[in-house]
């Protein structure tokens, strides 16, 4: 996929028709303006039609109009949770258990249909889910170009990238950066993205429906702590990508893939370097000295907003200066000390 | 009309003998195959001959045209075009709409057990047809002789 698609076109292609014909209506005469905010559809059983933007939440009323109030939405019957999930199920709910272990529904383009309803547990694992009473369809987003001014900041004197860490809340444009950042660093070397949740790449069927690059493999919906050791043996990357660390195997993997000569760059949800040093396997991930570079993103100025860049331990080049090189190992120090250290000023990197 | 009614019966207990086949080869799409429930449809069909053919060709053919109509509506179109065939008694045709209330809304081993338990009831539904056919076939045929031979001598 090489043109990249506005959110009004990929909207009537993509995603009304696989909505419920009561939604689809609705949302046919959605006006523009409204289309290109347009982030996320929820669907909730009982509850008024909303639709998320880029700045803020509207309801559609009954006769397609956007509203406000909630009490004005129209409401959400049974019957269109049902159809729409026939169609983007294909009515073959069989046919996707593993993406209803993980929650979610990769549709054609990349978008994401999130699902609520009742779990089946079992051995302590979601084994399924039935009952649907919820659907959060979000719009895939490829931001061309979102991610230049970060990729400056994390290239050193050989135009490699050093390892990092992303970090921001939830809806801070972590995986539409990274998406970027592989799209551009593959004009130069092999990258592969680990995509355990389908969400970089967007992949449906197998493909990815995002630009990801000319030199980019996607193992999809692997686990990423597999996936890393997989790719270094099989795919001989320069780069790895890879969305939201955090578990105790990723640690191992990620020791692996920097033994092997091979950088990395991942996201992980925090809204500061002090959120994620209270996690033991993050503070473990930073004791071996893995990342070179944390980034912290934000909303401020839009999704993609650079807060910070945060050095850590032996970075050298660029950031040689800013580094606490002959302090005594103590990690919380280190990054308090770095974080101080470096306050870069906050430019947008978003739309 | 005892010609007629016997070769209904033998045309039952066929019918209902390809339904449990076809049922057994949508299992195997559904659960190893994993294809999307028109496509293991369609497939089905393709192996099939009337009136089960027409049947899973229906639903196939509902479920391509309007992609968010339910499966349940789409199987109810492919039992309205069995009953227009008149093969199936009214038991019969209960046991494949139950069929429809749940194909493809639930996960692989759910959708297994269902299509199973369907197919045992038919078989149990066969085993009755050929019992009745094997009584009454006879019958029909000697009796519709019978009544036509009466008739003839009558018109003589």
């Amino acid at each position: 996929m090489s043109k990249t698609q506005a959110v009004p076109e990929k909207l009537q292609a993509q995603i009304i028709p696989y909505l419920a014909p009561a939604v689809k209506e609705l949302l046919s005469n959605l006006p523009l303006s409204y289309q290109n905010q347009l982030e996320e559809i929820r669907l909730r059983l009982g509850k008024p039609l909303c639709l998320r933007l880029m700045n803020g939440e509207i309801f559609i009323t009954g006769s397609g109009k956007p509203t406000r109030l909630a009490e004005e939405g129209y409401l959400v019957r049974e019957d269109d949770i049902t159809r729409t999930l026939a169609a983007i199920s294909g009515n073959s709910i069989y046919a996707l258990e593993e993406e209803l272990r993980r929650g979610f529904i990769t549709i054609l383009g990349g978008h994401r249909v999130g699902l609520a309803g009742k779990t089946i547990v079992e051995n302590g694992q979601i084994r399924s889910m039935k009952e649907f009473s919820g659907l959060a369809i979000r719009i895939a987003r490829e931001v061309p170009g979102c991610s230049d001014q970060l990729a400056e900041k994390i290239l050193d004197e050989q135009r490699l990238p050093y390892n990092t860490l992303i970090i921001s809340p939830p809806r801070c444009g972590k995986t539409t950066v990274l998406r970027d950042l592989a799209c551009r660093l593959s004009q130069s070397m092999q990258v592969v993205i680990i995509d355990e949740r389908s969400e970089i790449a967007g992949c449906f069927q197998g493909k990815p429906q995002l630009d990801v690059g000319p030199r980019t493999d996607v193992l999809e919906g692997c686990p990423k702590a597999l996936g890393i050791v997989m790719a270094i043996r099989a795919l001989s990357p320069q780069l790895v990508i890879t969305d939201e660390i955090g578990r105790r195997e990723d640690t191992e993997a990620i020791e692996e893939c920097l033994n092997a000569g091979v950088r990395i760059i991942a996201t992980a949800h925090a809204g500061s370097l002090e959120e994620l040093q209270r996690r033991p396997v993050m503070q473990e991930m930073f004791k071996r000295q893995g990342f070179r570079l944390v980034a912290v993103l934000s909303r401020r100025k839009g999704p993609g907003t650079i807060e910070k860049i945060i050095p850590l331990g032996q970075t050298g080049g660029k950031y040689a200066d800013q580094n606490n090189w002959r302090q005594p190992y103590r990690l919380s120090h280190r990054m308090d000390g770095a974080a101080k250290s470096l306050s870069i000023n906050s430019s947008h990197a978003g739309p | 009309m005892g010609l007629q009614k016997a070769f209904q019966l033998t045309r039952r207990t066929r019918a209902l003998r390809q339904m449990r086949m076809a049922l057994d080869f949508l299992e195997k799409e559904i659960a190893y195959a994993r294809n999307p429930l028109e496509e293991a449809l369609r497939r089905t069909a393709n192996i099939s001959s009337e009136p089960v053919k027409g049947f899973f060709e229906t639903i196939s053919n509902s479920l391509r045209q309007d992609l968010s109509a339910p499966a349940r509506e789409a199987w109810n179109q492919g039992i309205s075009h069995l009953c227009k065939q008149q093969v199936f008694t009214a038991e019969d045709l209960a046991i494949i709409g139950l069929i429809g209330t749940r194909i493809g809304v639930s996960d692989a081993s759910d959708q297994i057990r269902m299509l199973r338990q369907a197919g045992a009831e038919l078989k149990i539904q066969e085993e009755k047809s050929r019992r009745q056919e094997d009584s009454e076939k006879k019958l029909w045929s000697y009796g519709g002789f019978l009544v036509g031979l009466i008739i003839g001598i009558l018109m003589i």
